[in-house]
Formats: C-alpha cells, structure tokens, sequence
C-alpha cells in the first residue's frame, strides 16, 4: 500500500512539475517573435495585447490540467484509505479469531 | 513477478531516489538486509531464523546503481554468496538500498548497518568479506572510510574486499552526461533548456558516479551539474584489507577492450589505475584480473568471475596459514 501510494505522489508530481515546464516553455516560445514585433511602434500595443492573451490562455489551460491532476490524486487517496482500513479490519479480526 | 517489480523499484531509485527520499515517497528503498527477496531485519532473533547455520565468516555483497541483489544471481539460482558459503564456509549477507543517494549516503547507513549485524549476529564474527559490483565497490569503499574514522568494530574483521566493475575513477557515461547537459543549458533556447532540467533530474548518486565520489566533503555545498569539477578528497586505501578488483571488457581484443571497458566502466577505471588528477588513491595491481569478453552486468554473476575469487580466497587463506 506504502508502494501505491508511493507511486500516486511520483505520477502527481511528474504531471505537475511536468505541467509547469511546459507553461514555461510555451510563453516563452511565443514571448521571443512578440517581443520583436512590439519594438515597431504601430504593432507595439497589439503584439503585447496577443502576449498577455496567449498567457493567460496557457496559464488556463495549464491550471486546469494541474486541478484535475489534483481531483485524481485526492479521489486516489480516498480510495486507498478505504482499501487500507479494509485491510487493517480484516487483520484485527483475524487477530480475534 | 515480485523479483520484476523489485528491479523496477530499483532501477526507479537508481534514476530519481534521492527525489524519492527527499519527498518521503514510499518507493524509496531503505538500506536493508534482504534474505530469500525479502527485507530481513537485523536483529538477533530475524538472523537465526534466516541463517540458522550461520558460520563466524560473512561476505557482505552489495549491489550496484539501479540494481537490486538478483543482479548476483546465476543460472540454476546460485550467487557468489551461496558459492562462497558451499566452498569456504562463509554466511552470505546481501544488501539492498536505494542507489540514487550519494554513495557517501549509503557508506554511512553501510557501516551504521554492518556495526549492528556485528552485533546483533548469532554467533561472533570472526571474518568479514565485503563484494560490491559496479557503484556498490564505492559504497563499500565509503563505509570502510567513515568506519575507519568512527573506530568501528566491524573494520578489523574485513581481511577482503573484492571490487567487481566498480568505477573507482568514475564513469565516461555520468561525464559524458554532464557535458551534454552542460552545453544543452548555455544554448540558451527553451527546448534545449526543457531537455537539459530533464536530464538533470538524474540522482545524486548518478551525480556521483563522475568522478566516483566517497565522501560528503566531495559534493556538500557544490553544484551538482557544473561542468567537470572533480572535488574528490583522498581516501587511502586501509592497509589491513586485501583489495581484489575485477573488470569486464565487450571484447577479447585488448585494444578495443581498453576503448570501451564493460560498456559502463572503463578498464583503467576497475582496475583503479588511479594517476594524481584523478584524485585517487592508485590500487596495488597484483590483485587485478580483466575478464576479457564479460560486460557490466555478467562479471556480476558469472562462473569465471566466481572461479577467480574462490582461488583468491584460497591463496589468502594460504597466505594467512603461512603467517600463522
């Protein structure tokens, strides 16, 4: 059960470190062609308007991924929790007999 | 099917298990002793009923980087261990723990390990020989050096140690990793960065392997991924040990058995032909044996290797009467 729960927290963690990396890496992907056109002065304010909304798109999309990850392991965790008091149940009344 | 998924762990532990204990995860691996693939305890009471002929001789055998102790086993289940025990009497002691800590990690939780089986052993110990593969030499080298320092009473007893494909000056892999990692960084473009963190994420006791570190001084307050630094401090080789080392090449050719090692560890490497900028105490050669034609993992468990540190034994036992 240890191991299983083990296992939960490495997958939890790898889908969250691995969520963040890739936001990361996303707005930075496009941070690079609109910063450059925002240094000619017409294109300025929409290039900076496009950035902020593919952010907060990411952002999004990436909040969601990390808060259904979290459904899941939390979900995960009551099920384990029944399936260990089941075990230590039958253990103790094992013990009895 | 248990001893699959065992490995599994352990290769995990190798890849992440410094994360893996960092974090309290239950896949870490404690150190433990394992008997019959199991954890056994090291209390009085769990050694009888796991050996109960024990003899007053132990070979300790300790296994490498993302391994468990099936890496010593042969075909038709025999290991160095139960070979030892049929032909010279010894008690096989294995041991298993999670190779991703720095091996100057499990050098101290080997030696706090071996102190309390002296103790708790069911019969006194008269002898102890130590076997690591691969990165287990490192942690077994790291456990005499902090045994040394704290005055143990396991040290005395260990007459020899036997080093099979152990790194003793690093591994080409682990440097050849780091210089990747290192450029893949200062590209300085987010998909090579992203590849870079990945492989970054590798253990510290991967971490290690580049210049076989032993000691906590080697890697405390420095970073783990800078670029080539090796800042190993001497650790002498004990005088009252008989060290036997072991190294594997792919080829019969000694030429190309030089280039490439066992595939993981090069030869000049196990055999610890250590020069000053190595930072390594140089190993006394008369005890040296390649075995042309084996890689990493079949010196592991190979009858040739056995046959070798059988007549070892054998020729130190003659050695010992002679004195006596």
């Amino acid at each position: 059960m240890e191991r299983l729960r083990g296992l939960k927290a490495l997958v939890k963690d790898a889908v969250d470190q691995g969520s963040h990396a890739v936001e990361r890496l996303q707005k930075e992907t496009a941070r690079r062609p609109l910063d450059l056109l925002a240094r000619i002065p017409p294109l300025e304010v929409p290039a900076k308007g496009i950035l902020e909304i593919h952010h907060m798109a990411v952002s999004n999309t990436h909040a969601m991924i990390r808060l259904v990850n979290r459904v899941v392991v939390d979900t995960l965790d009551v099920v384990l929790d029944r399936a260990d008091k089941r075990e230590g149940d039958a253990a103790s009344s094992r013990m009895a007999e | 099917m248990r001893s699959h998924l065992e490995l599994l762990i352990g290769v995990l532990n190798g890849a992440l298990g410094d994360y893996l204990h960092r974090t309290g995860n239950g896949l870490a691996t404690p150190m433990t002793l394992v008997h019959g693939g199991k954890p056994l305890r090291a209390t009085r009471g769990a050694l009888v009923e796991a050996h109960p002929h024990a003899t007053a001789r132990i070979a300790v055998l300790v296994h490498g980087l993302m391994c468990v102790e099936s890496v010593w086993q042969m075909p038709g289940d025999e290991t160095y261990g139960s070979l030892l025990a049929r032909d010279l009497g010894f008690t096989p002691v294995f041991v298993r723990y999670n190779s991703g800590l720095h091996v100057s990690d499990n050098g101290e939780a080997l030696d706090t390990l071996l102190e309390r089986l002296v103790d708790e052993y069911p019969v006194p110990v008269e002898e102890i020989l130590l076997m690591g593969h691969s990165m287990g030499g490192l942690v077994l080298r790291s456990a005499t050096h902090v045994a040394s320092e704290k005055r143990r009473r396991w040290l005395p007893l260990v007459e020899r140690a036997f080093y099979i494909g152990t790194p003793h000056l690093g591994a080409p892999l682990e440097r050849f990793g780091n210089v990747v990692s290192f450029a893949l960084q200062k590209v300085g473009n987010p998909y090579t960065a992203l590849i870079a963190d990945i492989l970054n994420l590798r253990s510290s006791g991967v971490k290690d392997l580049r210049f076989a570190n032993l000691r906590r001084e080697d890697w405390e307050g420095a970073d783990a991924d800078a670029l080539l630094q090796n800042r190993r401090h001497p650790v002498p080789l004990l005088p009252h040990i008989r060290h036997h080392l072991i190294a594997g090449t792919l080829s019969t050719d000694a030429r190309l058995g030089l280039l490439f090692g066992d595939a993981l560890v090069a030869v000049s490497s196990a055999t610890g032909q250590a020069e000053p900028r190595h930072r390594c105490s140089p190993f006394p050669q008369e005890h040296v044996r390649i075995m042309a034609g084996m890689d990493h993992l079949r010196i592991a468990a190979d009858p040739d290797v056995y046959t070798q540190i059988r007549a070892w034994c054998e020729e130190t036992r003659e050695w010992s009467d002679c004195e006596a």
